[in-house]
């Protein structure tokens, strides 16, 4: 299925595209189901489309060589993966999944280079785009060193809501434990301690978030940075 | 492969494990608790949190308790002279 005409593009970047240069760039989208546990990139491995996610949301999981794994980032329809497309690097450097069900645009490499190189409406968002991933990923790399576990389980958690419609995200405790780089216990203690302040609902398999704003007083200057760049990034492009 | 559920106790209230986590053995399950103990004093430790007589106890499937970890025994074994 090709793409919809942009007044109905869910993908943030490519409906921030003017008209003229969506409408070049469209018959190049494919959009195609991208169910939980689809690989979008793998680690060293060559990369033959990105993706512009139109629901759901993925992660970008880095791996040491004895395996020890640990999330970097979460994308959803704000964003484009892999990044490095953008460099025109064509080996994934990192493994890039979807966590949650959703839908999204793909398009080849070859087709995005060329776009890249002949579009420059197309170059400028996906050169903020990228930029924009890397602050989120700075921001991650600082939480990781400076905030507590029930800090980051804040974070991450409006993190995710941003990306999903609704107040319900199916997420496992397993996940959000590889996700923060902790053992599972200590994501079901910082569960419950955020249930206990009713910020949200922990179910097997699914938090519900209750009250989103208290949930980002919690996480305090955990969250909010990256988001706000964000927005600055995508603002008075053209 | 066996799998375990690990609640944690804390006087009159318990947090369940509705998940649970594979294991070879009982014993690796044991090892498992005991480094999310260690995991959680840490964190309590690190913040200023008092440690209060907690127990992460080890569940199989039929909700039968096989074994329990107290977080003061973990601590105490880290105690040197």
């Amino acid at each position: 299925m090709t793409a919809p005409p942009q007044s109905s593009m869910q993908n943030k970047l490519l409906a921030l595209l003017p008209a003229t240069d969506y409408g070049q760039i469209a018959p190049d989208l494919d959009l195609i189901p991208l169910p939980k546990g689809t690989l979008l990139g793998r680690a060293g491995k060559p990369i033959k489309y990105a993706y512009f996610l139109a629901s759901g949301l993925g992660s970008i999981v880095v791996t040491t060589p004895e395996g020890h794994s640990a999330e970097a980032g979460i994308f959803g329809f704000d964003g484009y993966v892999p990044t490095s497309v953008v460099t025109g690097l064509d080996v994934s450097i990192h493994d890039v999944g979807m966590q949650l069900d959703g839908e999204g645009y793909r398009i080849s490499y070859d087709a995005f280079r060329g776009w890249m190189d002949s579009n420059r409406s197309f170059s400028r968002v996906m050169i903020r785009a990228a930029e924009a991933f890397a602050v989120q990923l700075a921001f991650t790399a600082l939480s990781n060193a400076v905030h507590d576990v029930n800090e980051r389980l804040a974070r991450w958690l409006l993190m995710c809501h941003d990306r999903v419609s609704g107040n319900e995200i199916a997420l496992t405790h397993d996940f959000i434990s590889l996700m923060l780089a902790v053992r599972r216990p200590s994501v079901t203690t910082s569960l419950h301690v955020l249930e206990g302040n009713g910020f949200i609902r922990s179910e097997r398999g699914s938090i519900m978030i209750r009250n989103r704003p208290a949930l980002e007083e919690f996480a305090r200057d955990a969250y909010g940075r990256p988001e706000e760049e964000y927005r600055r990034l995508m603002k008075d492009l053209f | 492969m066996t799998r375990y559920f690990f609640q944690i106790r804390r006087g009159g209230v318990t947090i369940t494990d509705e998940e649970g986590d594979e294991f070879d053995s009982i014993d690796e399950a044991h090892a498992n608790a005991i480094r999310a103990v260690r995991e959680l004093l840490a964190a309590r430790i690190k913040n200023g949190a008092m440690i209060l007589d907690e127990h992460m106890e080890i569940r199989d499937e039929t909700g039968a308790l096989v074994v329990a970890v107290s977080f003061h025994d973990v601590i105490k074994r880290h105690l040197g002279r």
